[in-house]
Protein backbone atom coordinates (compact mmCIF):
# COMPACT_ATOMS: atom_id res chain seq x y z
CA UNK A 1 0.00 0.00 0.00
CA UNK A 2 2.53 2.48 0.97
CA UNK A 3 4.60 1.63 -2.25
CA UNK A 4 1.56 2.14 -4.00
CA UNK A 5 1.57 6.02 -2.76
CA UNK A 6 4.98 6.04 -3.21
CA UNK A 7 4.67 5.30 -6.52
CA UNK A 8 1.92 7.26 -7.40
CA UNK A 9 3.25 10.06 -5.64
CA UNK A 10 6.59 10.10 -7.76
CA UNK A 11 5.42 11.48 -10.77
CA UNK A 12 3.78 14.61 -8.98
CA UNK A 13 7.52 14.80 -7.28
CA UNK A 14 8.87 15.32 -10.71
CA UNK A 15 6.63 17.88 -11.71
CA UNK A 16 7.73 19.77 -8.12
CA UNK A 17 10.78 19.70 -8.65
CA UNK A 18 10.62 20.38 -12.40
CA UNK A 19 8.32 23.24 -11.48
CA UNK A 20 11.08 24.33 -8.98
CA UNK A 21 14.34 24.09 -11.66
CA UNK A 22 11.73 25.99 -13.80
CA UNK A 23 11.48 28.84 -11.38
CA UNK A 24 15.17 28.79 -10.12
CA UNK A 25 16.10 29.65 -13.64
CA UNK A 26 13.77 31.98 -14.77
CA UNK A 27 14.80 34.10 -11.30
CA UNK A 28 17.96 33.78 -12.47
CA UNK A 29 17.62 35.04 -15.71
CA UNK A 30 15.48 37.53 -14.59
CA UNK A 31 18.52 38.89 -12.30
CA UNK A 32 21.01 38.63 -15.13
CA UNK A 33 18.80 40.62 -17.36
CA UNK A 34 18.01 43.33 -14.44
CA UNK A 35 21.76 43.67 -14.61
CA UNK A 36 22.30 44.29 -17.51
CA UNK A 37 20.01 47.06 -17.63
CA UNK A 38 21.42 48.74 -14.96
CA UNK A 39 21.65 52.93 -15.62
CA UNK A 40 24.28 54.27 -17.57
CA UNK A 41 26.09 55.96 -14.33
CA UNK A 42 26.97 52.68 -13.21
CA UNK A 43 29.04 52.50 -16.06
CA UNK A 44 32.68 53.86 -16.49
CA UNK A 45 32.43 57.45 -17.58
CA UNK A 46 34.15 57.94 -21.06
CA UNK A 47 37.27 60.53 -21.05
CA UNK A 48 37.20 63.37 -23.12
CA UNK A 49 38.75 63.52 -26.44
CA UNK A 50 37.97 67.42 -26.86
CA UNK A 51 41.84 69.20 -26.41
CA UNK A 52 42.07 71.58 -22.71
CA UNK A 53 42.02 75.15 -23.49
CA UNK A 54 42.23 77.01 -20.61
CA UNK A 55 38.63 78.39 -21.49
CA UNK A 56 37.28 74.92 -21.74
CA UNK A 57 35.86 74.23 -18.75
CA UNK A 58 32.25 73.03 -19.68
CA UNK A 59 33.68 70.29 -22.70
CA UNK A 60 31.60 67.63 -22.67
CA UNK A 61 32.43 64.94 -21.96
CA UNK A 62 31.48 62.36 -24.44
CA UNK A 63 32.35 62.68 -28.54
CA UNK A 64 28.90 63.09 -29.30
CA UNK A 65 27.44 65.62 -32.08
CA UNK A 66 26.96 68.88 -30.89
CA UNK A 67 23.24 70.57 -31.17
CA UNK A 68 22.97 73.81 -29.46
CA UNK A 69 25.14 76.18 -27.65
CA UNK A 70 25.37 76.86 -24.27
CA UNK A 71 23.43 79.19 -22.50
CA UNK A 72 25.21 80.35 -18.78
CA UNK A 73 23.18 82.15 -16.76
CA UNK A 74 23.85 85.32 -16.08
CA UNK A 75 25.92 86.04 -18.50
CA UNK A 76 25.59 88.97 -21.07
CA UNK A 77 26.13 86.75 -24.46
CA UNK A 78 25.20 83.24 -24.70
CA UNK A 79 28.72 80.92 -25.09
CA UNK A 80 29.04 79.83 -28.41
CA UNK A 81 30.14 75.93 -28.50
CA UNK A 82 34.00 76.31 -27.30
CA UNK A 83 36.31 74.84 -29.07
CA UNK A 84 34.03 74.91 -32.14
CA UNK A 85 32.64 72.05 -34.17
CA UNK A 86 34.49 70.66 -37.06
CA UNK A 87 33.80 73.43 -40.05
CA UNK A 88 33.49 72.71 -43.57
CA UNK A 89 35.75 75.28 -44.25
CA UNK A 90 37.55 78.51 -43.21
CA UNK A 91 38.99 81.99 -43.74
CA UNK A 92 40.49 84.69 -42.11
CA UNK A 93 39.82 88.40 -42.98
CA UNK A 94 42.24 90.22 -43.24
CA UNK A 95 41.36 93.14 -41.07
CA UNK A 96 45.13 94.23 -40.49
CA UNK A 97 44.16 97.61 -41.96
CA UNK A 98 42.23 98.73 -38.87
CA UNK A 99 44.48 101.21 -37.29
CA UNK A 100 44.94 100.65 -33.11
CA UNK A 101 41.65 102.55 -31.70
CA UNK A 102 39.28 99.85 -33.41
CA UNK A 103 37.09 98.34 -31.42
CA UNK A 104 34.89 95.39 -31.17
CA UNK A 105 31.52 97.89 -32.38
CA UNK A 106 33.51 98.99 -35.54
CA UNK A 107 34.70 95.41 -36.13
CA UNK A 108 31.02 94.03 -35.87
CA UNK A 109 29.73 97.29 -38.11
CA UNK A 110 32.14 95.92 -40.87
CA UNK A 111 30.83 92.76 -40.51
CA UNK A 112 27.28 93.68 -39.97
CA UNK A 113 27.20 95.84 -43.23
CA UNK A 114 28.75 93.49 -45.45
CA UNK A 115 26.19 90.82 -44.07
CA UNK A 116 22.93 93.23 -44.26
CA UNK A 117 24.25 94.65 -47.96
CA UNK A 118 24.36 90.88 -49.13
CA UNK A 119 20.68 90.12 -47.19
CA UNK A 120 21.93 88.51 -44.65
CA UNK A 121 19.59 90.75 -41.70
CA UNK A 122 19.25 88.13 -39.43
CA UNK A 123 22.86 87.15 -36.93
CA UNK A 124 23.28 85.84 -33.95
CA UNK A 125 25.78 87.19 -31.12
CA UNK A 126 27.62 84.76 -29.27
CA UNK A 127 30.43 84.97 -26.66
CA UNK A 128 33.71 82.86 -27.15
CA UNK A 129 37.12 83.25 -25.15
CA UNK A 130 38.18 86.76 -25.77
CA UNK A 131 36.45 88.06 -28.45
CA UNK A 132 32.57 87.03 -29.55
CA UNK A 133 31.24 85.40 -32.63
CA UNK A 134 28.58 86.56 -35.51
CA UNK A 135 26.29 83.88 -37.15
CA UNK A 136 24.54 84.03 -39.87
CA UNK A 137 21.00 82.12 -40.70
CA UNK A 138 20.94 78.99 -42.78
CA UNK A 139 20.70 79.78 -46.24
CA UNK A 140 19.49 77.60 -49.16
CA UNK A 141 22.56 77.85 -51.90
CA UNK A 142 23.38 76.34 -55.17
CA UNK A 143 26.00 73.63 -55.70
CA UNK A 144 28.55 76.23 -56.34
CA UNK A 145 28.30 78.46 -53.50
CA UNK A 146 26.09 80.79 -54.31
CA UNK A 147 22.93 82.22 -52.47
CA UNK A 148 19.55 79.86 -53.94
CA UNK A 149 17.93 83.56 -54.04
CA UNK A 150 14.44 82.06 -55.56
CA UNK A 151 14.37 79.97 -51.93
CA UNK A 152 16.94 81.18 -49.96
CA UNK A 153 15.71 80.44 -46.58
CA UNK A 154 14.60 77.08 -46.88
CA UNK A 155 16.23 74.69 -44.82
CA UNK A 156 15.09 71.63 -46.35
CA UNK A 157 14.34 70.33 -49.93
CA UNK A 158 10.24 71.10 -50.60
CA UNK A 159 7.98 68.41 -52.80
CA UNK A 160 6.95 69.47 -56.04
CA UNK A 161 3.42 71.52 -55.95
CA UNK A 162 1.05 70.97 -57.57
CA UNK A 163 0.21 74.42 -57.71
CA UNK A 164 3.17 75.43 -59.53
CA UNK A 165 3.34 71.63 -61.35
CA UNK A 166 5.65 71.67 -64.07
CA UNK A 167 6.03 68.27 -65.83
CA UNK A 168 10.11 68.47 -66.31
CA UNK A 169 10.63 69.01 -62.26
CA UNK A 170 7.93 66.21 -61.58
CA UNK A 171 10.29 63.77 -63.91
CA UNK A 172 13.54 65.08 -62.32
CA UNK A 173 12.02 64.50 -58.77
CA UNK A 174 10.63 61.23 -59.92
CA UNK A 175 13.76 59.95 -61.02
CA UNK A 176 16.99 61.53 -59.57
CA UNK A 177 17.47 62.38 -56.31
CA UNK A 178 17.34 66.42 -55.96
CA UNK A 179 20.50 67.45 -53.84
CA UNK A 180 19.70 70.70 -51.47
CA UNK A 181 23.14 72.76 -50.18
CA UNK A 182 22.85 74.81 -47.18
CA UNK A 183 25.39 77.40 -45.43
CA UNK A 184 26.02 78.85 -42.47
CA UNK A 185 28.53 81.70 -42.04
CA UNK A 186 30.47 82.04 -38.06
CA UNK A 187 32.41 84.55 -38.13
CA UNK A 188 34.71 84.76 -34.72
CA UNK A 189 36.81 87.31 -33.75
CA UNK A 190 38.97 86.33 -30.83
CA UNK A 191 42.61 86.95 -29.55
CA UNK A 192 42.70 83.18 -28.54
CA UNK A 193 43.96 80.31 -31.03
CA UNK A 194 41.07 78.42 -32.21
CA UNK A 195 42.03 74.83 -32.42
CA UNK A 196 38.08 72.87 -33.41
CA UNK A 197 36.53 70.40 -31.57
CA UNK A 198 36.85 67.77 -34.08
CA UNK A 199 33.26 66.93 -33.84
CA UNK A 200 30.89 67.54 -36.59
CA UNK A 201 27.34 69.43 -35.72
CA UNK A 202 24.18 68.44 -37.13
CA UNK A 203 21.89 70.91 -39.42
CA UNK A 204 19.14 71.66 -36.74
CA UNK A 205 21.87 72.54 -34.36
CA UNK A 206 23.54 75.06 -36.41
CA UNK A 207 20.08 76.11 -37.21
CA UNK A 208 19.49 76.42 -33.63
CA UNK A 209 22.24 79.29 -33.37
CA UNK A 210 20.15 82.00 -34.66
CA UNK A 211 17.67 81.50 -32.44
CA UNK A 212 20.00 81.23 -29.45
CA UNK A 213 22.25 83.66 -29.88
CA UNK A 214 21.98 87.46 -28.87
CA UNK A 215 20.89 90.15 -31.46
CA UNK A 216 23.65 92.46 -30.39
CA UNK A 217 26.68 93.00 -28.58
CA UNK A 218 26.80 94.19 -25.16
CA UNK A 219 27.81 97.94 -24.77
CA UNK A 220 30.77 96.71 -22.24
CA UNK A 221 31.78 94.42 -24.93
CA UNK A 222 31.48 97.11 -28.12
CA UNK A 223 34.31 99.38 -26.32
CA UNK A 224 36.25 96.53 -26.04
CA UNK A 225 39.81 97.49 -28.29
CA UNK A 226 40.31 94.82 -31.43
CA UNK A 227 44.40 94.47 -31.07
CA UNK A 228 47.09 93.15 -33.24
CA UNK A 229 46.12 89.94 -31.60
CA UNK A 230 42.81 89.20 -32.38
CA UNK A 231 41.81 88.22 -35.67
CA UNK A 232 38.47 87.36 -37.69
CA UNK A 233 38.29 83.68 -38.55
CA UNK A 234 35.26 83.05 -40.54
CA UNK A 235 34.16 79.09 -40.43
CA UNK A 236 31.55 78.23 -42.88
CA UNK A 237 29.47 75.12 -42.35
CA UNK A 238 27.90 73.32 -44.90
CA UNK A 239 25.21 70.82 -45.09
CA UNK A 240 23.70 68.54 -48.08
CA UNK A 241 20.79 66.97 -48.02
CA UNK A 242 20.32 64.21 -50.60
CA UNK A 243 16.94 63.78 -51.69
CA UNK A 244 13.57 64.81 -50.02
CA UNK A 245 12.54 63.70 -46.55
CA UNK A 246 16.46 62.88 -46.12
CA UNK A 247 18.55 63.58 -43.45
CA UNK A 248 20.91 66.33 -44.24
CA UNK A 249 24.91 66.16 -43.07
CA UNK A 250 27.91 68.05 -43.19
CA UNK A 251 29.93 68.50 -46.08
CA UNK A 252 33.80 68.06 -44.48
CA UNK A 253 35.79 69.27 -45.99
CA UNK A 254 33.78 71.89 -48.29
CA UNK A 255 34.56 72.12 -52.00
CA UNK A 256 35.09 75.34 -52.16
CA UNK A 257 37.89 77.00 -49.69
CA UNK A 258 36.62 79.53 -46.98
CA UNK A 259 37.20 82.59 -48.95
CA UNK A 260 35.22 81.31 -51.80
CA UNK A 261 32.27 80.78 -49.67
CA UNK A 262 32.42 84.64 -48.53
CA UNK A 263 33.36 86.00 -52.08
CA UNK A 264 30.52 83.61 -53.93
CA UNK A 265 28.13 85.16 -51.08
CA UNK A 266 29.20 88.39 -51.78
CA UNK A 267 30.72 89.41 -48.05
CA UNK A 268 34.58 89.45 -48.76
CA UNK A 269 34.38 91.77 -51.30
CA UNK A 270 32.33 94.34 -48.39
CA UNK A 271 34.60 93.01 -46.13
CA UNK A 272 38.03 94.35 -47.87
CA UNK A 273 36.77 97.41 -48.60
CA UNK A 274 35.19 98.92 -45.54
CA UNK A 275 38.52 98.36 -43.43
CA UNK A 276 40.40 101.17 -45.39
CA UNK A 277 38.30 103.95 -43.60
CA UNK A 278 39.73 102.72 -40.40
CA UNK A 279 43.41 103.03 -42.15
CA UNK B 1 -32.35 32.55 -77.34
CA UNK B 2 -31.81 31.17 -73.69
CA UNK B 3 -29.01 29.31 -75.13
CA UNK B 4 -27.74 32.59 -76.86
CA UNK B 5 -27.37 34.39 -73.36
CA UNK B 6 -25.64 31.68 -71.97
CA UNK B 7 -22.80 31.61 -74.16
CA UNK B 8 -22.30 34.87 -73.85
CA UNK B 9 -21.36 34.85 -70.38
CA UNK B 10 -19.01 32.54 -70.73
CA UNK B 11 -14.94 33.38 -71.89
CA UNK B 12 -12.65 30.95 -73.16
CA UNK B 13 -10.38 29.74 -69.88
CA UNK B 14 -6.69 29.96 -72.10
CA UNK B 15 -8.21 33.13 -73.80
CA UNK B 16 -8.38 35.17 -70.51
CA UNK B 17 -4.84 33.67 -68.89
CA UNK B 18 -3.19 34.95 -71.91
CA UNK B 19 -4.68 38.59 -71.18
CA UNK B 20 -4.04 38.19 -67.48
CA UNK B 21 -0.50 37.33 -68.26
CA UNK B 22 -0.04 39.67 -70.66
CA UNK B 23 -1.43 42.10 -68.33
CA UNK B 24 1.04 41.19 -65.57
CA UNK B 25 3.89 41.01 -67.45
CA UNK B 26 3.76 44.40 -69.20
CA UNK B 27 2.29 46.13 -65.97
CA UNK B 28 5.51 44.30 -63.92
CA UNK B 29 8.01 45.75 -66.82
CA UNK B 30 6.68 48.65 -66.86
CA UNK B 31 7.46 49.16 -62.53
CA UNK B 32 10.75 47.38 -63.39
CA UNK B 33 11.71 49.98 -65.53
CA UNK B 34 10.81 52.59 -63.57
CA UNK B 35 12.43 51.53 -60.37
CA UNK B 36 15.57 50.73 -62.54
CA UNK B 37 15.82 54.26 -63.90
CA UNK B 38 15.20 55.57 -60.33
CA UNK B 39 18.08 53.20 -59.34
CA UNK B 40 20.45 54.44 -62.39
CA UNK B 41 19.92 58.24 -61.20
CA UNK B 42 20.47 57.18 -57.52
CA UNK B 43 17.05 58.45 -56.61
CA UNK B 44 17.16 56.17 -53.04
CA UNK B 45 20.82 56.92 -52.55
CA UNK B 46 22.64 53.77 -51.74
CA UNK B 47 19.40 51.96 -50.88
CA UNK B 48 18.23 51.03 -54.24
CA UNK B 49 18.40 47.19 -53.20
CA UNK B 50 15.58 48.15 -50.28
CA UNK B 51 13.25 49.45 -53.26
CA UNK B 52 13.73 46.34 -55.80
CA UNK B 53 12.99 43.91 -53.35
CA UNK B 54 9.85 45.32 -51.74
CA UNK B 55 8.57 45.44 -55.38
CA UNK B 56 9.88 42.42 -56.12
CA UNK B 57 7.62 41.38 -53.36
CA UNK B 58 5.03 42.94 -54.39
CA UNK B 59 4.45 41.64 -58.09
CA UNK B 60 6.86 38.20 -58.42
CA UNK B 61 4.11 36.07 -56.49
CA UNK B 62 1.41 36.72 -58.22
CA UNK B 63 2.96 37.46 -61.85
CA UNK B 64 4.90 34.01 -61.09
CA UNK B 65 1.63 32.44 -60.45
CA UNK B 66 -0.44 33.87 -63.27
CA UNK B 67 2.67 33.08 -66.19
CA UNK B 68 3.02 29.85 -64.58
CA UNK B 69 -0.67 28.57 -65.01
CA UNK B 70 -0.67 30.36 -68.74
CA UNK B 71 2.59 28.10 -69.64
CA UNK B 72 0.82 25.16 -67.88
CA UNK B 73 -2.49 25.25 -70.09
CA UNK B 74 -0.22 26.50 -72.81
CA UNK B 75 1.54 23.03 -72.98
CA UNK B 76 -1.56 20.94 -72.03
CA UNK B 77 -3.88 21.88 -75.19
CA UNK B 78 -6.67 20.08 -74.36
CA UNK B 79 -7.68 22.16 -71.90
CA UNK B 80 -8.40 24.89 -74.53
CA UNK B 81 -12.05 23.81 -74.34
CA UNK B 82 -12.53 25.28 -71.02
CA UNK B 83 -14.84 28.09 -70.28
CA UNK B 84 -15.11 30.46 -67.51
CA UNK B 85 -17.26 33.41 -66.49
CA UNK B 86 -17.09 36.50 -67.79
CA UNK B 87 -18.23 38.29 -64.82
CA UNK B 88 -15.12 36.70 -62.72
CA UNK B 89 -12.69 37.04 -65.26
CA UNK B 90 -13.45 40.83 -65.70
CA UNK B 91 -13.45 40.75 -61.63
CA UNK B 92 -10.11 39.25 -61.53
CA UNK B 93 -8.62 42.12 -64.30
CA UNK B 94 -10.04 44.93 -63.09
CA UNK B 95 -8.39 43.40 -59.68
CA UNK B 96 -5.29 43.27 -61.43
CA UNK B 97 -5.25 46.52 -63.16
CA UNK B 98 -6.22 48.11 -59.77
CA UNK B 99 -3.21 46.33 -58.00
CA UNK B 100 -0.89 46.70 -60.44
CA UNK B 101 -1.77 51.24 -60.66
CA UNK B 102 -1.66 51.08 -57.08
CA UNK B 103 1.89 49.93 -57.18
CA UNK B 104 2.29 52.56 -59.84
CA UNK B 105 1.23 55.14 -57.65
CA UNK B 106 3.29 54.30 -54.62
CA UNK B 107 6.15 55.58 -57.27
CA UNK B 108 4.01 58.71 -58.86
CA UNK B 109 3.34 60.14 -55.12
CA UNK B 110 7.01 60.26 -54.32
CA UNK B 111 7.98 63.46 -55.80
CA UNK B 112 4.61 65.33 -54.17
CA UNK B 113 5.24 64.14 -50.99
CA UNK B 114 7.98 65.87 -48.41
CA UNK B 115 9.09 62.26 -47.47
CA UNK B 116 11.79 59.83 -48.54
CA UNK B 117 10.92 57.93 -51.24
CA UNK B 118 11.95 54.53 -49.06
CA UNK B 119 9.37 55.70 -46.75
CA UNK B 120 6.41 56.07 -49.07
CA UNK B 121 6.88 52.53 -50.57
CA UNK B 122 7.31 50.73 -46.64
CA UNK B 123 4.15 52.37 -45.43
CA UNK B 124 2.03 51.75 -48.93
CA UNK B 125 2.89 48.30 -48.16
CA UNK B 126 0.71 48.26 -45.34
CA UNK B 127 -2.45 48.86 -47.81
CA UNK B 128 -0.57 46.72 -50.25
CA UNK B 129 -0.50 43.44 -48.41
CA UNK B 130 -4.43 43.68 -47.61
CA UNK B 131 -5.03 43.93 -51.36
CA UNK B 132 -2.56 41.68 -52.51
CA UNK B 133 -4.36 39.15 -50.68
CA UNK B 134 -7.91 40.21 -51.77
CA UNK B 135 -6.53 40.27 -55.43
CA UNK B 136 -5.15 36.57 -54.75
CA UNK B 137 -8.42 35.39 -53.65
CA UNK B 138 -9.87 36.73 -56.61
CA UNK B 139 -7.15 34.83 -58.59
CA UNK B 140 -7.72 31.61 -56.63
CA UNK B 141 -11.60 31.73 -57.85
CA UNK B 142 -10.92 32.39 -60.93
CA UNK B 143 -8.32 29.35 -61.41
CA UNK B 144 -10.50 27.31 -59.71
CA UNK B 145 -13.56 28.29 -60.77
CA UNK B 146 -15.61 25.93 -62.54
CA UNK B 147 -19.61 26.21 -64.32
CA UNK B 148 -21.64 22.70 -63.29
CA UNK B 149 -22.06 21.85 -67.03
CA UNK B 150 -18.82 21.72 -67.24
CA UNK B 151 -18.09 19.57 -64.52
CA UNK B 152 -20.75 17.12 -66.02
CA UNK B 153 -19.30 17.13 -69.56
CA UNK B 154 -15.99 16.19 -67.73
CA UNK B 155 -16.96 13.25 -65.84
Amino acid sequence: MDDDNFNKSRPRNKVFITAFIITVALFLCLLVTNRRNLPSSFDKTPTSSYPNTPTNIETPQTPTIITEASVTPGSVLPEFPWPPPEPSTRAIVPFNQLNQFATFKDVDWIISTALTEEGYDERSYFEVPYGFAIITRLEHITPFAEPDYSNRWASELSPVRLNNFSLSNYLEALFSAPKGYYRVFVFIITSDIIIQSGMPISQSGAQGWIIEGANKLPTWMESLHFTEDHDCTVYVYEFIQSGIGSEPYQNIPSQYSGQKHLERAGIWQTLIRLPQKYK
Amino acid sequence: MANTNKTSTKIQMNKCQTNLMITWTIGSALLLIIVWLQIMFTHYGNNGRDAIEWLASAIMPTWSLVVGVWANNAINKDKDIEKVDKGIYRAVLFASIAYLLFILSAFAIQPLIARSPLEVLKDSSLVLALFQGILCAFIGIFYTYRPKEQNVTRK
